[in-house]
């Protein structure tokens, strides 16, 4: 009878330990410091002043989305959402064309981003850019 | 029978008084008989709240509580975090399960008559702690900020905002603005982390007391037993390990639940779309969402859905006040009346959210 | 006195704003205080239309097309051929009539300065406007397309030019084989047009950006694209496909042979959504031209081109059943999905590379793609790999949970049987 009792006092200490330790995994794996640390970006750092050429565009990723930078011939930034307004392409600059182009339906979007020739229906979204020092960042607007 | 003979507890005992303490719970006793099951409800629901407190502090560790990210922490949670995904499923299906149990238990001490004198506040207190729950369960469902609960909680403030008289200032309390908007997320986020659990616990805390100071409650046709017909099963240790035993069994429910049926995330809240085909609230409002559909537009004048609200708000008053219409001494023939109504209320929940999910 | 001449000075200034607008009140209800009385359709029914017409917001009356006097309450005189009424224009004299206005830049500018006023210099160069100066009533002059009465800009969503609705009216004649009886070209258009990408896009995807007939066909220079002229057509969206093109040795021998860039492989209204089965085998465009005899390279490379983009095609769909089982399952697809779409980009960049006809950088393409979607396959496997982690997660927990409900139950029990027996 004592033996029976004591057994099941074992066995039930144990499995409390293991039921504890089955909660309590999930949450301490929970709580480990994310590597990828936001949810959701709202301004991210593409780079500094010199990986932009003057005259060149450059996609970034912004959270799961493409972005692209300009950096114009005059060396002002801008940047947009790179998804052309048509049918969802990623749209890149091109010197010659001093344009936005989608090579998809050669749909056009000139320097600030308003739709010029071609399929696309809307201009594109914009970022706002910031510069810190010599690091560029882009932001979400409003 | 209790060990007062370890060092530990003579020192504690010294400073709290354990002796009356552990005096109270060995002579704390619930009854056997044959609806005993359902002296387990309350605490299941009480074990569920801890679940909810406890997935809720992770969750608030990763979420955030504004409009433009509140969807994409959630997905972060979902996608990013090592069991993220399983505080979240585990936070609602724990949720549903939470109020599931608090309806089941209300039903129980309704039909055992369990509220009368002199348990009368506790009945009141629970019935609060009703409330509390279904603004829970409301607040918390708009907080992933996707597109069904945003046009869930367009509709449901909307429903608030047809109550006469107070329901327009209170529609616009509750969202912040005119429409469903940032704001009303804010708010929402608020509501769900600070106040009520504030209120809930305060609450909680009493109805708890009330049971403790009162003991639990006996079938009415006890009284007329003699004492040795009477079974009880201590409390302490007996029915609380065997409430162990049932939260360990809920916990893995809840388990399986979140692991085999995990909730959707959907797309995210657009104000500028047009509603999704098909939007339905929560299945514990489904019953007056659909009572409010089968309700002609205009009765005798009044707005139906006015009407509607007005007979739910009477209703749900009638029901909170049982303890006053149903005393100890009524008579065994309104007795029995007040626990056909109960029957038909029960029916009428049941057929109605049944209706709610099959009609279309 | 002095008091006198402000207010004289303001009542002449009001009479003088308000003259010309009592005018053109008193223009348009001479012609429609008549016409909408009368009872015959199609005498009346023009007030009504007229109401919405372009001409009319711009407060241009009937007079402009049909002359007549508007002023005069006598039928007779109001449309009497002195005040040049000329009633219903011979469809012969529309063109002149628009082009009085339209084609004067200096009246168009005081009304609408960023229409063009080419229209009719354009039509007289159509197969439209060379037949009706030769007399033929039955082709499309202005009123045919934009409509007599109810005029309205080309952006206007209700225009019978406006995109959406341009077919429609292109077809009112061309798909109708009686009425085209006697000019010898099919009346299928509309129905190719229809079920093509482009028709697809434009009349059930409702894709402004798709091309309607005038995209091509260009609209009051209307004439079929020329040999010479298709891929530039094309080239309008299909930018890389024509540069492509243009600068492989087919562009040569297509010219020399007299066959259209474009329309030689893909038809011209009935354009279908590229499969590689216009590449190889039964289907096969090349061998139109190529045999295995003559040019067996054309052939090989068709081939390799076929199985390159089949085998990208292939995993994509091998890799995207493995992210739809994972979303089934509840997994969390969203970054996994990306780097496929990205695979899939590549896809289209390897059907428009095939207009290099250079299978060597058509595989340079695919081979891209192929190594997207193995990425993306390894995320998936980790994905589906996470579910079985979950499961037996999952049953570790429960069977811990379970024997510790069990067990607690036992111990109540035993608790139970111990004070029975005391």
């Amino acid at each position: 009878m004592i033996d029976r009792r004591s057994f099941l006092d074992w066995l039930l200490g144990g499995t409390v330990f293991a039921g504890l330790a089955a909660i309590l995994y999930p949450a301490a794996r929970y709580l480990e410091p994310q590597e990828i640390p936001e949810a959701a970006i709202s301004s991210l750092k593409v780079g500094t002043i010199e990986d932009f050429p003057l005259d060149s565009g450059t996609i970034f990723k912004f959270g799961r989305k493409p972005g692209l930078l300009i950096h114009d011939a005059d060396g002002k930034f801008r940047a947009f959402h790179a998804t052309c307004t048509h049918l969802s392409c990623v749209v890149q600059y091109r010197k010659d064309m001093g344009a936005i182009y989608c090579a998809c339906h050669n749909g056009r979007f000139d320097i600030n981003g308003k739709n010029i020739s071609g399929p696309p229906p809307r201009p594109l979204e914009e970022f706002d850019v910031h510069l810190k020092g010599n690091e560029v960042y882009v932001s979400l607007r409003g | 029978m209790t060990r007062t003979d370890s060092k530990l507890y003579d020192q504690l005992n010294v400073r709290f008084k354990l002796d009356a303490l552990v005096a109270f719970l060995s002579s704390k006793k619930v009854p056997r008989h044959s609806h005993s099951i359902f002296y387990y409800t309350g605490g299941v629901a009480m074990f569920l709240f801890v679940v909810q407190v406890c997935s809720g502090i992770l969750l608030l560790m990763y979420y955030k509580g504004s409009a433009d990210s509140a969807f994409e922490s959630v997905r972060y949670i979902m996608s990013e975090v090592p069991f993220g995904w399983l505080i979240r499923d585990i936070h609602s299906w724990s949720a549903n399960l939470m109020i599931l149990f608090v309806f089941i238990h209300m039903f129980a001490v309704f039909f055992t008559k369990a509220y009368r004198f002199p348990r009368e506040l506790t009945w009141f207190s629970g019935i609060l702690l009703l409330f509390l729950s279904l603004g829970f369960g409301f607040s918390g469902y708009l907080l992933p900020w996707n597109e069904l609960a945003f046009f869930a909680t367009k509709v449901g403030t909307d429903i608030v905002g047809a109550v006469p008289l107070i329901g327009e200032p209170l529609l616009e309390f509750l969202r912040g603005s005119e429409d469903v908007t940032a704001t009303t997320l804010s708010r929402f986020f608020g509501i769900h982390v600070a106040i009520l659990p504030g209120l809930f616990v305060l609450i909680l805390s009493m109805h708890l007391l009330f049971v403790q100071r009162q003991g639990m409650s006996e079938p009415p046709r006890w009284k007329d037993l003699p004492e040795s017909e009477k079974s009880y099963t201590p409390f302490f240790p007996d029915f609380l390990l065997r409430d162990f035993a049932l939260w360990s069994a809920v916990l893995a429910v809840v388990a399986v639940l979140a692991v085999l049926s995990p909730w959707e995330l959907g797309l995210k809240a657009d104000p500028f779309t047009s509603a999704p085909a098909g939007i339905k609230p929560e299945w514990y409002f489904m019953f007056m969402f659909q009572t409010l559909k089968y309700i002609p537009a205009h009765v005798m004048s009044i707005e139906g859905e006015i009407l509607g609200i007005l007979m739910f708000g009477l209703g749900g008053l009638l029901w909170a006040l049982v303890p006053v219409f149903d005393r100890d001494g009524s008579r065994k023939r309104w007795s029995r009346f007040v626990r056909l109504v109960g029957l038909i209320v029960v029916l009428y929940i049941i057929a109605l959210t049944i209706l709610g999910y099959t009609s279309t | 006195m002095k008091i006198l001449f402000p207010i004289i000075l303001y009542l002449v200034v009001s009479l003088l704003l308000l003259a010309p607008c009592a005018l053109c009140q008193d223009e348009v209800s001479g012609c429609v205080n008549c016409h909408s009385e009368l009872d015959d359709g199609d005498i009346e029914a023009p007030t009504e239309l007229f109401k919405n017409d372009i001409h009319n917001q711009a407060a241009l009356g009937c007079v402009g097309c049909h002359g007549g006097d508007p002023t005069s309450d006598d039928e007779d005189l109001a449309m009497s051929e002195a005040t040049g009424f000329i009633g219903v224009p011979d469809p012969t004299d529309i063109p002149k009539i628009c082009s009085k206005c339209h084609s004067d830049p200096v009246f168009m500018k005081s009304f609408d300065p960023g229409l063009a006023i080419d229209q009719y210099a354009k039509y007289m160069t159509s197969i439209h406007g060379i037949r009706n100066s030769a007399g033929d009533t039955k082709v499309a002059q202005c009123a045919s397309c934009h409509r007599a009465h109810d005029i309205r800009k080309a952006n206007d969503p209700k225009s019978s030019t406006y995109a959406f609705n341009l077919p429609g009216t292109c077809a009112a004649c061309h798909a109708n084989n009686v009425y085209m009886a006697g000019y010898d070209i099919a009346t299928d258009q509309h129905t190719d047009y229809e079920r093509s990408v482009h028709g697809i896009a434009l009349l059930e995807k409702r894709d402004i950006g798709a091309p309607a007939c005038n995209d091509c066909h260009g609209n009051h220079g209307a004439v079929p694209p020329e040999v010479g002229s298709i891929d530039k057509v094309c080239g309008l969206c299909h930018a890389n496909n024509m540069t492509n093109f243009d600068q492989s040795t087919h562009n040569e021998y297509f010219d020399a042979l007299e066959m259209p860039a474009c329309e030689t492989c893909h038809s011209n209204h009935y354009v279908d959504s590229p499969s590689t089965d216009i590449l190889d085998g039964e289907t096969s465009v090349c061998a139109q031209c190529h045999n295995s005899d003559e040019s067996p390279e054309g052939l090989e490379a068709a081939d390799g081109m076929r199985k390159s983009i089949d085998s990208l095609n292939t995993s994509l769909t091998v890799v995207k059943e493995k992210l739809d089982e994972s979303d089934r399952k509840g997994l969390f697809v969203t970054n996994a999905l990306f780097t496929w779409q990205e695979a899939r980009q590549k896809e289209f960049a390897a059907k428009t590379a095939v207009h290099t006809f250079d299978l060597g950088k058509v595989t340079g393409v695919t081979a891209e793609g192929l190594e997207l979607a193995s990425q993306a396959d390894v995320a998936a496997d980790d994905l589906l790999a996470g579910y079985v982690f979950r499961r037996a997660g999952l049953a570790v927990s429960v069977f811990f949970l379970g024997l510790l409900a069990l067990l607690l139950w036992l111990k109540a029990r035993q608790i139970d049987a111990r004070q029975q027996s005391l």
